[in-house]
């Protein structure tokens, strides 16, 4: 008797679980899968442009074609929905990979824009976040690039080889928030344009903007970036050239394999200064000249020479941020806070100021540890 | 018949089950937020506060061996204020295991499957736990022996994964604040989850030796503290306590961040097995409390009988008990202290108290306090 | 009823209860008309030697009856004691052993002028020889194995564990089939605690018939319903042995080649024969590939469910877009797709086995063409979940003991997975464990050590480590005699 009851239950359970299984039930091929999107400004309205990828059905291969929807709408979510009623489908989220901003999101309404991707389970934090230099996010949604189908894919695969590069810091959804949130408001996000390449406009990843507090202060070059990386610590690789080593025509190209920063506030007859080190270990990778700079006294010349032109691009930098921006991109700040709680607390409260004229002093500690897989420059004899 | 007659866990089951019992909910819900980046202090404070409360718990039961406290209410309070205090225990027990599911609820619903009513998950894991309860706390105890090795490999994994996402300069400045948050953090990390052992005092009536609920309620302690302490510091070093603020459930926010060469990515269902495993035991472990409580209270033969009404008394409690997440939250972190600590401190500080007075009394009489 | 005096009576007695049943022989013989002279040899054509009763039983007593003169008292006695040359005999006064002798394949040598009979075994029927066991094969180990005579069988056991410690206790059980069954266990190592539950149980069985130790295995399980064999079967004579050493009990059945062992645990389905005779760390290796075999072909169509039609986001992006592109134009939702295709790996695995071999060729072909390729290109499924029915199906030939349990589980998963995902699935592990946590066998966990720490007790589970460590037995099953080299002392000790 008890196992026909048993029986029962079971039978019954199972049909529960057949017949109301379709809460969260969605079939893969009925999916728009979202790999990127763009948000723009127009007038109080917010333009929501999605890069669907299609996978191709058919004979093998795999092609993956991209299909662009476009919507309106007073919130980032109120355009979201709108898609449905436009292409009857749900769009899927979790598989976006980037975010493009346009330049006119960031009057007053970057917080619109990101909190729906933020707070949305669906999409993740790790979406990269981009701003659209020059043109509107959405013609970057729409150009093609070279390789890649789709243009989310490409952005995305660019910046993850920013270790190799280091001209644009690549920001993910979570790390802006953070910054946006502790670190004195104000975060860079990578900068993206429009260039002509055979007729085709590419997309290009170059540089990066600086903001603050919603607002888009300004840009900074591939070079400005690096250091800027430089000094926040955020510089994995890349690669650094010295000009006019011992001889006008010799560049020394060298490749970063190591790089640590260290800042340190100190605290010195009532006067706040920071000493930033930086901790190098490279490898030449290309020399211009015949010039020998491998040999001991023209090592002895490189490393001087490079010191001084790292040192002097990164207080390029530093000037800029306090000149220019007057704001705390170098994460300055929070370095006082972790290490002189006490002083910050007195500081906090002008902090963006008492940043312009602050004494930084600069010293880069310069390895070369190699110069790839030859021991000399090629010799021309003159 | 090798059929054991009354049923046992050994010391090591226990030890298991009370570990895993504070890592229940604790993981995933975070413990100690008031303290922000100081967090690991405070539960560290929570873990060495612990620790005379769980001697006070062993202490009593220690004193009666082969009771639970339901027991030893009745035989030191007597029958009619002892069956009163019995059936708070048993409201205790009850009201926590459906909190715990309604985590769960809420954390399925925010994080997964935000179309399926809670009620599923929560029947689901409500069922298991009834099928549990009706086991009998060995099958608990050999069940979570053999799960602890799935935890510890998930949370080792996760915790090697992490390990360069982690930025070590989030954990400072320490005490920024002062010592008041921290000390905020202290009472709330002790009241949730540590001091909510007391549940245990109320199902482990047949441990193997008079030490060994001493031994099993520290040990239990200490081990489900390193990992509940790993865990906050591992949130905060991988997140941030700013943005720690910001999170229902920073264990899945840190988690989800992790990425090796693009492949290992999008490990979230780790925290997911995690607080499944964890809560599954706390819920059982509540369920058996409060079912034992009544059937005590009541003079029934066996806990089993009303397992099942309590089981869907416990869903529907943790379904009605708050309206939203956000309820959820204010009363796991602002009321649930001042409302368990009675519970927790006072009360068994009281009983204790009686069961001392009457062992003495009953040793200068010549009758060992034991038989009763 | 007794036997009656006259030789006659009793004749027409049997003939009367074996009533239409003409495989009966009555060879009378003696001097039929000289009252006490008589005799008749009954027998079943077929199961008795013929030879042996020529031989032992009408030679001798033909060429007793001229000498004789006197008949002495006991004359059924001086015939069984003094004429016949027969190993096992002896005497009967009642028609209804006489009748379950003839039943059970002895002959029956009735005398007139007494109250008895003779019961003389002479069995003689046809058994097949020791062969090469055919459902566990293995590459390196003995190659006997057991027969459907249990006193080959229990020879076979006898052979390798020389030990008067070894004992066998018969019974009888079957109302008709009249079945032998042994119990065999090692004084001094297995626990009479199970040895009293187990005879208990076997005492409790009322059926008509016994015809495979599957009939056993089943009744004296601890928990009826659970899919989970609770007893070990073997049809080698040496994993017999091995379990016999580790303080089991093996159960012979008479007419069938396997044998049960008890008590059983868990880990026992994942452990094979070779694992002892093949380098250790190669065995690790195998057992762990069970292990992992048992979580895919229970798992592996429910999680593929569960992350093609819930959690799309854990899926990588190049994966998600080709399990889109295959599934474009599928007419079927992904979870009816999945028990389809489940559903007839089933159907060419159960044909296969009952096919005969000659024509089993064509199941594969079947198979692998029409439901595999021709399926796919005519996009009535699609190629992903081919693969995971196929990898579901393989994986769950690793571990064969399982195979009734597997079907129920993989099946289970997939409906609670299609139900609420991963968190289906979980429910569903968590459940699983709770079952197998609360089996028992023979009052020993099921789960016993699964999830200990100790290396002593993991030494046989997760890995097989080398023998000079593997020094005891496992607990609470040896646990009279932990010791793998200790000598037993007689009779057991003490408990």
């Amino acid at each position: 008797m008890k196992s026909v009851k048993l029986l029962y239950l079971v039978f019954l359970l199972s049909v529960i679980c057949l017949l109301c299984g379709c809460w969260n039930y969605r079939e893969i091929e009925r999916l728009a899968i979202a790999s990127g999107l763009s948000l723009d400004s127009l007038e109080d309205k917010i333009v929501l442009n999605i890069e669907i990828a299609n996978p191709a059905s058919g004979q093998g291969e795999g092609t993956v074609k991209p299909v662009l929807l476009k919507s309106e709408g007073k919130t980032v979510f109120d355009a979201v929905r709108e898609i449905i009623a436009k292409s009857g489908m749900k769009v899927y989220w979790s598989h976006a990979k980037v975010l493009l901003l346009g330049e006119e999101m960031f009057n007053g309404k970057l917080i619109g824009a990101l909190d729906w991707a933020f707070r949305d389970a669906e999409t993740r934090e790790d979406m990269w976040v981009l701003v659209a230099k020059g043109r509107k996010a959405s013609e970057i949604l729409g150009s093609k690039p070279e390789l890649e189908e789709l243009v989310s894919f490409q952005l995305d695969a660019t910046l993850r080889s920013q270790r190799f590069i280091s001209r644009f810091p690549s920001v993910e959804l979570w790390k802006l928030i953070d910054d946006m949130t502790s670190r004195e408001n104000t975060a860079i996000l990578p900068a993206v344009r429009l260039i002509d390449e055979k007729g085709k406009t590419v997309p290009l990843i170059e540089g990066c903007a600086v903001i603050k507090k919603q607002k888009l202060l300004g840009w900074l070059t591939a070079e400005e970036t690096k250091a800027l990386l430089w000094i926040r610590d955020e510089l994995k690789g890349g690669l650094t050239i010295i000009e006019k080593v011992g001889s006008p025509d010799t560049n020394v190209t060298l490749e970063i394999f190591e790089s640590k920063t260290t800042v340190k506030p100190v605290f010195e007859e009532g006067r706040l200064s920071m000493a930033v080190t930086i901790k190098l270990s490279v490898e030449i990778a290309e020399i211009s000249s015949s010039m020998d700079v491998i040999k001991p006294d023209g090592m002895k010349l490189l490393t001087a020479e490079g010191k001084k032109q790292i040192k002097r691009d990164i207080e390029k930098v530093v000037k800029k941020a306090q000149k220019e921006f007057k704001c705390d991109i170098l994460g300055f700040g929070s370095k006082v806070k972790a290490e002189m709680p006490d002083i910050w607390r007195e500081v906090e409260p002008d902090w963006d100021e008492y940043l312009q004229d602050m004494e930084v002093e600069v010293s880069v500690d310069l390895e070369i540890r190699g110069s790839a897989t030859t021991s000399k420059p090629i010799m021309i004899e003159d | 018949m090798v059929e054991v007659s009354k049923e046992t866990i050994n010391d090591k089951q226990a030890l298991i089950m009370v570990t895993i019992f504070i890592m229940g909910s604790t993981l995933i819900m975070g413990v100690g937020g008031v303290a922000k980046q100081d967090m690991w202090l405070a539960i560290i404070a929570a873990i060495a506060s612990a620790i005379p409360v769980v001697l006070m718990y062993a202490r009593i039961l220690s004193t009666y061996p082969g009771k639970d406290l339901y027991d030893i209410l009745q035989i030191v309070f007597g029958k009619v204020v002892g069956k009163i205090v019995c059936i708070l225990y048993a409201w205790f027990a009850f009201h926590l295991g459906a909190l715990v599911l309604r985590n769960y609820g809420e954390f399925i619903k925010t994080a997964a499957l935000p179309e399926t009513p809670m009620l599923v998950s929560m029947l689901f894991l409500g069922g298991l736990a009834l099928w549990a309860v009706k086991a009998g706390i060995e099958v608990i105890g050999r069940w979570s022996e053999f799960f602890i090795f799935i935890l510890i490999g998930f949370i080792l994994i996760i915790g090697f994964l992490s390990i360069p996402l982690m930025k070590p300069q989030n954990l400072l400045p320490v005490l920024y604040e002062g010592v008041v948050p921290v000390l905020h953090g202290t009472l709330a990390a002790l009241s949730f989850p540590f001091a909510e052992t007391v549940v245990f005092t109320l199902v482990f009536s047949s441990l193997q030796t008079r030490e060994s609920p001493n031994k099993v309620l520290v040990y239990g302690i200490l081990l489900g503290g390193l990992i509940v302490v790993y865990a906050a510091l591992r949130n905060v070093m991988v997140l941030g306590a700013n943005y720690i603020s910001m999170l229902y459930f920073p264990s899945y926010h840190a988690v989800s961040r992790i990425n090796v060469g693009n492949f290992l990515q999008r490990l979230e269902i780790s925290v997911v097995v995690v607080f499944t495993i964890a809560g599954f035991v706390k819920i059982s472990v509540c369920l058996l409390a409060a079912c034992t409580g009544i059937a005590k209270v009541f003079s029934l033969e066996n806990h089993r009988q009303i397992a099942t009404p309590i089981a869907l008394l416990m869903v529907t409690l943790a379904y009605i008990v708050y309206k939203n997440i956000m309820e959820m939250m204010e009363w796991a972190f602002k009321y649930w202290s001042s409302y368990a600590l009675p519970f927790q401190v006072f009360l068994p500080a009281i009983i204790l108290l009686a069961v001392e007075i009457k062992s003495r009394r009953q040793k200068t009489s010549g009758k060992p306090p034991a038989k009763q | 009823m007794k036997i009656d005096f006259k030789l006659q009576q009793n004749i027409a007695a049997i003939k009367n209860i074996f009533l239409s049943d003409q495989s009966l022989v009555y060879r009378e013989f003696g001097k039929t008309a000289e009252a006490g002279k008589a005799f008749c040899v009954i027998y079943i054509d077929g199961m008795v030697d013929k030879n042996y009763i020529n031989d032992n039983v009408i030679s001798p007593i033909m060429s007793m009856l001229p000498r004789s003169g006197q008949r002495p008292t006991d004359f059924a006695g001086y015939i069984m004691n003094e004429v016949i040359t027969s190993i096992r005999i002896h005497a009967a006064s009642e028609i209804d052993a006489l009748t379950q002798a003839l039943a059970g394949g002895n002959a029956v040598l009735l005398i007139d002028d007494t109250f008895e009979a003779l019961i003389i075994q002479a069995h003689g029927w046809e058994n097949r020889s020791i062969t090469e066991p055919t459902t566990e094969k293995t590459v390196r180990g003995p190659k006997e194995s057991f027969n459907e005579s249990l006193i080959t069988n229990l020879a076979l056991i006898r052979k390798r564990l020389r030990t008067p410690q070894l004992k066998c206790k018969f019974r009888t059980i079957g109302t008709l089939t009249r079945t032998n069954v042994c119990i065999c266990y090692i004084e001094g190592v297995a626990s009479h605690d199970i040895l009293r539950e187990l005879e208990v149980r076997l005492n409790q069985i009322e059926i008509d018939g016994i015809l495979d130790s599957g009939y056993l295995e089943e009744m004296v399980k601890d928990s009826p319903f659970t899919p989970f064999p609770l007893a070990g079967a073997t049809e080698r004579p040496d994993i017999a042995c091995a379990k016999l050493l580790e303080g089991r009990f093996v159960l012979l059945c008479d007419g069938t080649p396997f044998c049960v062992s008890l008590p059983y645990l868990f880990m026992e389905t994942f452990q094979a024969d070779e694992d002892y005779y093949f380098n250790y760390t190669f065995a690790s290796v195998n057992r762990f590939i069970r292990w992992i075999g048992f979580f895919l072909t229970t798992s592996v169509p429910a999680i593929y469910v569960a992350l093609t039609t819930f959690h799309q986001e854990m899926i990588p992006t190049q994966l998600l877009l080709s399990i889109s592109a295959s599934r474009q134009g599928v007419p079927f939702p992904t979870i009816v797709e999945a028990l389809l295709m489940l559903f007839v790996f089933e159907v060419l695995r159960e044909a296969g086995v009952r096919i005969p071999t000659v024509i089993g060729q064509a199941i594969s072909i079947v198979g692998a063409l029409v439901i595999g390729q021709a399926a796919v290109e005519a996009k009535l499924v699609s190629a992903p979940i081919i693969i995971v029915a196929g990898l579901a199906g393989i994986t769950g030939f690793l571990v064969p003991r399982l195979d009734g349990a597997i079907i129920i589980l993989r099946f289970t998963f997939l409906i609670l997975s299609a139900f609420i995902g991963l968190y289906g699935y979980l429910f569903g592990v968590v459940g699983l464990f709770l079952h197998i946590a609360s089996l028992r066998s023979f009052g020993i966990p099921y789960m016993l050590n699964t999830g200990s720490l100790k290396f002593q007790d993991q030494k046989d589970m997760l890995i097989r480590a080398p023998w000079q460590t593997m020094t005891q037995r496992p607990q609470l099953i040896g646990k009279k005699n932990m010791k793998r080299k200790a000598d037993i002392e007689p009779n057991g000790g003490k408990q």
